[in-house]
């Protein structure tokens, strides 16, 4: 027999195959930062993107203590404010991640990159892995290189440990209003010295990478 | 083969006129809502014993209790509701650390919540704090900031309970703003 059925694993979520009408791909980069996950004892995960529940009953029932900080909301919330945060990462606007040196196991980034400027980029990634232990798995997605088309304002929903779901974010046909369009190569180039164990270009695309600190 | 109505029990509203009201239960902008609408709710029907804080009411201190709550109004402090649920309205603003059954959040909260059963954040929810619970279900479109243990929550929500006491208080010093 060349294929046989399988019964969905207890504690994953159940394929959503697109319902929301977003586009469901399979994703390696999602399996690799998952199957470290899963592997480790107690991990702590940090969410930083739009609050998906079922995202974070996913890993929660992995046995992870998530933490979700929305630094996409908090970023529109800085970039409106009239007065500066009190702290700012060293060479941007953002008051950074109020957690501590070396708190998680992984970080899903999912497209937050996308929202600051390519010069504050270096710093941003710094202070994410300020947060991450050693060894730790960052996750993240770009916007595609080419601006020949606006960016669609997007949320990414976990369908099981190897398919992601990028669906329309809170309001239909609403597009990223800021958006930094990073070039593969820096991409590649932000992330030194930290190894990149996955970076590839998506359908819609998109790039996906996952990184090991 | 079918039940008539009369089988199906005593009337709610007679078994609510036999059971004597929480002696306990003082405070005058608290009530125990019988089973009809509520006047201020509008389309709102309780279901017998559920106690409903209501939207003018603001509380600084503990509520303990071994009822289910609604909460409409305004709550700093502590609120330990031993195996009960309770439902955090949509015009609820709480600063309190929650320890409940089960939890709705429909309104505003700041704190850390604790569910032996159940947290759910509905999508015009609010909530900053941490979430210590074995089911948790945040809907899309709701706030959220915190983390989310699902892990120890068993243990940690008896650990928390062991120390509630079966009966509706509130700690001095309390501020009330008008009635329920």
């Amino acid at each position: 027999m060349l294929w046989r059925k399988t019964e969905p694993t207890a504690g994953f979520a159940e394929p959503r195959g697109g319902e929301r009408g977003g586009l469901v791909h399979p994703s390696k980069a999602l399996r690799i930062f998952v199957s470290e996950i899963r592997d480790r004892t107690s991990p702590q995960l940090l969410d930083t993107g739009q609050v998906i529940g079922t995202n974070i009953e996913y890993f929660a029932r992995m046995g992870c203590k998530v933490f979700v900080h929305d630094v996409s909301a908090e970023r529109r919330a800085d970039l409106d404010a009239a007065e500066r945060p009190a702290r700012l990462v060293p060479g941007t606007r953002w008051s950074g991640l109020p957690y501590a040196d070396g708190q998680f196991d992984g970080i899903l980034a999912w497209d937050l990159l996308d929202y600051f400027r390519p010069e504050e980029v270096p710093a941003v990634i710094g202070e994410l892995f300020r947060v991450l232990k050693n060894d730790a798995l960052l996750f993240a997605l770009f916007c595609s290189e080419r601006a020949e088309r606006p960016e669609p304002s997007q949320r990414y929903r976990i369908v099981d440990s190897g398919m992601l779901e990028h669906e329309p974010g809170d309001k239909p046909n609403a597009v990223k209003v800021f958006v930094t369009r990073l070039k593969n190569r820096d991409i590649l180039d932000a992330f030194v010295p930290h190894r990149v164990l996955h970076f590839i270009m998506l359908k819609n695309r998109m790039r996906e990478i996952v990184v090991r600190k | 083969m079918w039940k008539t109505k009369k089988d199906e029990g005593p009337d709610p509203i007679t078994k609510q006129e036999e059971t004597p009201s929480i002696p306990s239960f003082e405070n005058r902008n608290v009530s125990i809502i019988p089973p009809k609408t509520r006047p201020s709710g509008g389309k709102e029907v309780m279901s017998s014993g559920v106690i409903h804080i209501g939207k003018s009411v603001c509380v600084k201190g503990e509520i303990t209790g071994d009822e289910d709550l609604t909460i409409e109004g305004k709550v700093e402090g502590k609120i330990e509701l031993k195996n009960h649920n309770l439902v955090i309205g949509s015009c609820a603003q709480i600063r309190a650390e929650i320890a409940a059954k089960n939890i709705q959040i429909i309104g505003s909260v700041v704190g850390n919540v604790i569910g032996s059963e159940r947290v759910e954040i509905r999508e015009v929810g609010s909530l900053e704090g941490d979430i210590i619970a074995p089911r948790v279900n945040i809907m899309d479109g709701a706030h959220f900031k915190g983390a989310v243990d699902m892990a120890k929550a068993p243990a940690s929500a008896e650990k928390s309970f062991s120390k509630t006491e079966s009966k509706i208080s509130f700690g001095a010093p309390a501020t009330t703003e008008g009635t329920a």
